[in-house]
């Protein structure tokens, strides 16, 4: 009974969840294009500070603007907000922002407001301007106007969040396509896991198509082992952590006395 | 070429050459005052990208190995007072916990944030500047009258220590005191360090100097001794519960910072104790100068993740 129960568990999870399977391809509703990610691969070593992937996409002729985007998972986070009491500025209390996505990164041939209606920036997503009709703020004083501006300052110092126009939209030699081309810098604190790349092509302000690809970045080699130890055995991992410490403090005495000991 | 290198926990790319310099800075600064530096350099790494929880906790573990390196050099050159070190570790222990329970109360009230701040200015003021005071007094002709002055004032404390039982000679620091004295001093500091969130160093060294009247090299080193045991426990306790240990940039820091803490110790020897405490005494007012412009200035976000100051 028990088995039957899991069969179908199993069976009715795989239909709920089919669709989601299909979200990562190319939408069909409008025409869509092949999207080239270079790399699609991202491994963050020991060494990485971060890199840029590079998109490339040939669309219709008469599209006149694109937009390209990586739009991480929607996050709850409390953040503390600073005001002035008296003469200090001081943390005063605490600001909880929901429906924020944990990394956005986008990069458009124009500014997206120049490129595509209100309702397609609103619906996709798409700039600035339609995130803070997206994410939400709540605490004490929040709401007072500036939240949106310096959360997105905070976010772009660490370049989770990025907006810039400077991709390109040029026809083939041939003029029976247009070759888009952007740089998406990837930042150091960008999350392990599948990303969705979206490319989204306008003419005349009017969504002409779209097209996904996935980029992968994943942890490898001593940053991979050392987060899972961390995560996955917080207490050998402390007492590790201590255990080296005071190992190279010992080993360094050790040398630098024997040396002045040499030298006596 | 400068090689970057990915710090997992903190998921931040930072220049090895910068986190080894800053290790040596904050090493040299331990082993020349005592002073653990997290008051020091847990703020020059938010600077430079740090979480500030990641920062704290991963400067903790650095500072185990600095101080293990300190306190090994510091006991081969006979400056450790272990006797008064273990006292001072368990006061120091029993007030983090005291500590730990009065910030949980304030940020509950919704005030921790202006009384850490305020309790950092306050304590490096005074510290800061009767340090400073003193030790210029000290190196002024005409001293001696000042010091018979200053025993005189002294003598309160001294009516206190005659009056509590369990007294214990230290030899090493050449001081009668009573045992409870000393756990209690460890205590205040204790409390001190919990809500200010750093080892305590800076405010156990003059605890040690103006209080129980050691001299300056046993303080060096009786001070790094009860840092180490501070920082081991910070050190467990954040990776435990927090998971904010970053061990690449722990490690990086304290490469820099073993070296550091084996040159101060060398060259506080050549130093007179006057002139130790005038350098402690105006890195101590810099601080409180930068922190104090800090809380007046605008500041350029006005949202912070929380943990930091």
């Amino acid at each position: 009974m028990r088995t039957m129960f899991r069969s179908l568990l199993l069976i009715s999870s795989l239909f709920i969840f089919a669709p989601g399977l299909h979200a990562a391809q190319p939408s069909e509703d409008t025409e869509s294009s092949h999207i080239s990610i270079v790399p699609d691969i991202i491994h963050i070593n020991a060494f990485y500070k971060g890199t840029d992937v590079a998109i490339s996409a040939d669309l219709p002729i008469d599209c006149d603007g694109a937009v390209v985007k990586i739009q991480g998972e929607d996050e709850r986070i409390t953040l503390k907000r600073k005001a002035k009491v008296y003469i200090f500025w001081l943390n005063v209390d605490d600001v909880t922002v929901s429906n924020a996505p944990d990394i956005y990164i986008l990069n458009s041939t124009a500014a997206p407001e120049s490129i595509s209606a209100i309702e397609a920036r609103r619906s996709l997503l798409l700039g600035y301007d339609a995130l803070m009709e997206h994410i939400d703020f709540q605490g004490k004083n929040a709401l007072s106007g500036s939240e949106f501006s310096e959360f997105i300052k905070l976010k772009e110092h660490n370049g989770s969040y990025q907006q810039n126009a400077t991709a390109q939209l040029l026809p083939s030699p041939d003029k029976e396509r247009n070759s888009f081309n952007a740089i998406l810098p990837i930042p150091p604190a960008m999350p392990s896991g599948n990303h969705q790349v979206l490319l989204y092509y306008f003419r005349d302000r009017t969504l002409m198509g779209r097209s996904s690809a996935t980029l992968r970045v994943e942890k490898v080699g001593l940053p991979n082992y050392l987060y899972s130890l961390a995560f996955d055995h917080p207490a050998f991992y402390g007492v590790f952590a201590c255990v080296i410490a005071m190992a190279a403090g010992i080993t360094m005495g050790l040398i630098l006395g024997s040396r002045k000991r040499r030298k006596k | 070429m400068n090689p970057y290198l990915f710090l997992p926990i903190a998921g931040a790319s930072v220049p090895m050459a910068l986190l080894l310099g800053l290790g040596l800075m904050v090493g040299f600064l331990l082993g020349l005052f005592g002073v653990g530096g997290g008051f020091l350099l847990t703020p020059l790494l938010m600077m430079i990208g740090i979480p500030p929880t990641v920062a704290a906790a991963s400067d903790a573990n650095q500072i185990v190995a600095a101080s293990t390196s300190g306190t090994l050099a510091h006991w081969r050159l006979g400056n450790v007072d272990f006797k008064m070190g273990l006292l001072l570790v368990a006061g120091g222990v029993a007030g983090g916990t005291l500590g730990v329970q009065l910030i949980k109360i304030l940020r509950e009230a919704g005030n921790a944030d202006f009384v850490i701040k305020i309790t950092y200015i306050i304590m490096l003021s005074i510290i800061g500047s009767y340090m400073f005071q003193e030790s210029l007094r000290n190196l002024k002709p005409g001293w001696l009258s000042k010091k018979k002055e200053r025993i005189a004032k002294t003598s309160t404390f001294a009516t206190i220590n005659k009056m509590l039982p369990l007294k214990i000679h230290f030899d090493k620091s050449g001081v009668t005191l009573s045992m409870l004295t000393v756990f209690l001093l460890g205590l205040l500091v204790g409390v001190l360090a919990a809500i200010m969130g750093v080892g305590g160093g800076f405010i156990m060294v003059p605890v040690m100097v103006y209080i129980l009247r050691m001299p300056m090299h046993v303080v060096v080193g009786t001070s790094l001794f009860q840092v180490l045991f501070t920082c081991i426990n910070v050190t467990f306790m954040q990776s435990y519960y927090n998971h904010t240990v970053d061990l690449t940039l722990a490690v990086l820091l304290l490469i820099g910072s073993t070296i550091g803490a084996q040159i101060g110790a060398r060259i506080s020897t050549y130093l007179k104790a006057d002139q130790l405490k005038i350098i402690l005494a105006s890195i101590v007012l810099l601080v409180m100068i930068s922190m104090a412009f800090d809380l007046l200035m605008h500041p350029d976000i006005l949202l912070s993740y929380k943990g930091a100051h």
